[in-house]
């Protein structure tokens, strides 16, 4: 077996985390790879002050926040880099309307709701982004890192791949899927016997076919090609990086 | 000792190598594939003492397994002419700078017979070879027996060849278990000094006590075994009729004698029945460590079994000392899954060496080296600690699962 790529994920859910890796098994044609699912660290003892509110987007929050402190104030500090190839932190595009205060999260920098008109919705997604780099301690992205902002959330993605010629999804105009508020809700409208239900088990039977419809979402989704290109350009600078044997991952943006 | 241990096509190991220090310590989720990487040695081990029958596995700790589930099952692209690829056998090797010794064993699927045959050996000392052996070979020697075993009476006793044979052919997998270190569940896997599942540790104690006037290394491994029980002012061994034993628990002749250091005279002394597990499970490694007798190479699945984390620590900083001042060379292979072991360790010395073991997407198991470097020692002075890095992820190779 070679040396596998070592891909570190921070993710809202179970079911974003399996898209995001029909994903890369698409882009990496396969190419054994080993993920790490990144946590922050809780107690339930601590109810919400502990972070017992599951992953969702707090918990990316928390993560980035702990991990930033680990890393010396940036997440590119962190000894993670030392032992993965890529991280990806992952946040929908659909948190840039949420506020803080509804996620249980004091913050003194109120960079929450940053949402902007769509389409396009690479406009939302560019401000959520700096919002997650802030979170991150850093202003651009890290060399090793990619930023995973589908819009509105992952579902359109899904919807994409598994329905691409659904007549009850059939979208007009130009914005498609990307700037739909509820695409969740849209898979919940489908017949019984088709409909694809948001749990870890129905999405990994759906795996494959979300990974061989990898190139067709990228086709309808702007955010979903910036997510390729990204992890191939960081993809190039891990190999890079791997034979060249360095530690930390410095700062500067792989792309805008 | 063994400084490269190569496993092939067992198991979840469709191919893993490792480059093994004195101290090796394996960590990583349930199902990653720790205990494969020990029984995959194990069988080595029996293969390098001529045969590999399921007696022979389980004397060392192994669990026999059908072929088919020995042989990995990873799917394979098809052949050429569109069959079916399956590996058709396990391989082993490990060696060092001086001798190496390798084998690949086969058993069909279908009507698997007693014991493996051996398809494939090889023991070689530097370039050159001593045994040597492929399907080929005329006359066909006895394929379920190992060539190595047979030439190896005939080798000096200082030939580095023959001590790495040794080494393997001494190797033993010990999974203790608190029923047979308190003494009141049967040890399935007796030796000497302590059965497999830690059994006859209260002889293996009085011997290693008995010791101390010998051996200054013994004396102080016994002193510090003590320091890791707080609680406890002296221990030793006693005829189960000489001390406050319940009816009920005394299945042995012998049992551990402990010394509360709390109680009053007379009413301060309890065997191993009645004590914290945390003691015996210290007492068993202090055993291994110490004994003359214990094997020169071995390995210990779950070392953390029964012990509060700090003790876990302690115990496995104490555990290295132990190994790396022992007068006669050991090597000892962990399993844990308590991170605070991982606090225990001195990384820094070459010789103590951590690994995490995990799954790929495919599900085959990569094992990986934690080496530290600068920005580790860093985040040291920054408060962190490697069993914090680890449980949030950051050091790889399979957090628990979650």
């Amino acid at each position: 077996m070679s040396e596998p790529l070592r891909i570190a994920l921070a993710v809202e859910g179970d079911t974003d985390l399996i898209v995001i890796k029909a994903a890369i098994a698409s882009l990496l044609l396969g190419r054994e790879v080993e993920f790490t699912t990144l946590q922050p660290e809780h107690s339930l003892a601590f109810g919400i002050l502990g972070g017992d509110t599951g992953m969702g987007w707090s918990g990316v929050y928390r993560w980035c926040r702990q991990t930033a402190s680990e890393g010396g104030g940036r997440v590119s500090g962190s000894a993670l880099f030392k032992f993965h190839d890529i991280l990806i932190v992952h946040i929908d595009g659909d948190v840039a309307g949420m506020t803080y205060e509804s996620a249980n999260i004091e913050e003194t920098i109120l960079d929450l709701p940053c949402k902007q008109p769509c389409p396009p919705a690479s406009a939302t997604a560019a401000e959520l982004r700096k919002v997650v780099l802030r979170w991150m301690g850093e202003n651009a992205t890290p060399v090793r890192c990619v930023l995973c902002t589908p819009c509105m959330n992952m579902e359109a993605w899904v919807i994409i791949a598994l329905f691409p010629t659904n007549s009850i999804f059939q979208r007009k105009g130009p914005e498609g899927w990307e700037c739909h508020e509820n695409p969740e809700g849209q898979l919940g409208q489908l017949p019984v016997s088709v409909r694809i239900r948001k749990t870890k088990s129905h999405y990994e039977g759906r795996k494959t076919e979300i990974a061989a419809a990898w190139p067709s979402v990228c086709a309808a989704s702007s955010e979903a090609r910036r997510f390729s290109t990204d992890f191939h350009t960081v993809h190039g600078v891990a190999h890079a990086t791997k034979t060249s044997a360095t530690g930390g991952a410095p700062t500067s943006a792989p792309s805008p | 000792m063994i400084t490269k241990l190569t496993i092939e096509s067992f198991k979840s190991l469709e191919k893993v190598t490792v480059e093994l220090g004195h101290i090796n310590v394996f960590i990583g989720a349930n199902g990653s594939g720790k205990s494969n990487l020990l029984e995959g040695l194990g069988i080595l081990s029996a293969a390098a003492n001529g045969k590999v029958t399921d007696q022979d596995l389980l004397q060392r700790g192994v669990r026999p397994g059908v072929p088919a589930l020995y042989k990995s099952a990873f799917p394979m692209p098809p052949a050429a002419d569109g069959s079916q690829r399956m590996p058709s056998h396990i391989f082993f090797a490990a060696g060092n700078t001086q001798a190496e010794y390798q084998v690949s064993l086969n058993n069909p699927l279908r009507d698997p017979r007693p014991a493996w045959r051996y398809k494939h050996e090889l023991w070689e000392r530097g370039s050159r070879r001593l045994v040597g052996r492929s399907p080929n070979l005329r006359p066909l020697p006895n394929p379920e027996q190992g060539l190595a075993a047979l030439l190896a009476v005939k080798l000096s006793p200082d030939d580095p060849a023959l001590r790495l044979l040794k080494e393997l052919q001494g190797y033993v997998i010990f999974s203790p278990s608190t029923g047979v270190l308190r003494g009141i569940a049967p040890e399935t896997q007796p030796r000497n000094p302590v059965g497999l599942s830690g059994g006859q540790l209260p002889l293996a104690i009085q011997q290693t006590l008995h010791a101390r006037s010998k051996s200054p290394h013994v004396n102080k491994v016994c002193q510090e075994a003590l320091s890791l029980i707080d609680w406890a002012k002296s221990y030793g061994w006693a005829p189960a009729g000489s001390i406050p034993l319940s009816p009920a628990a005394a299945g042995s002749p012998n049992v551990i004698r402990f010394t509360d250091r709390y109680m009053i005279k007379d009413r301060n002394i309890l065997s191993g029945y009645d004590a914290s597990e945390g003691a015996l499970y210290v007492l068993f490694l202090a055993v291994l460590a110490a004994h003359e007798q214990s094997p020169t190479l071995c390995a210990v699945d779950n070392a953390d079994h029964g012990l509060n984390p700090r003790l876990a620590c302690s115990l496995m900083k104490k555990l290295c000392g132990w190994y790396l001042e022992s007068p006669q060379p050991k090597q000892l292979l962990l399993t844990t899954h308590n991170p605070l072991v991982l606090d225990g360790l001195p990384l820094q010395d070459e010789r103590v060496r951590l690994f995490t073991v995990s799954r790929t997407e495919t599900g085959r198991t990569s094992v990986r080296r934690v080496t530290i470097d600068e920005s580790l020692v860093k985040k040291a002075q920054d408060g962190w600690t490697l069993s914090r890095l680890w449980v949030m992820g950051h050091l790889g190779g399979g957090v628990p699962n979650v």
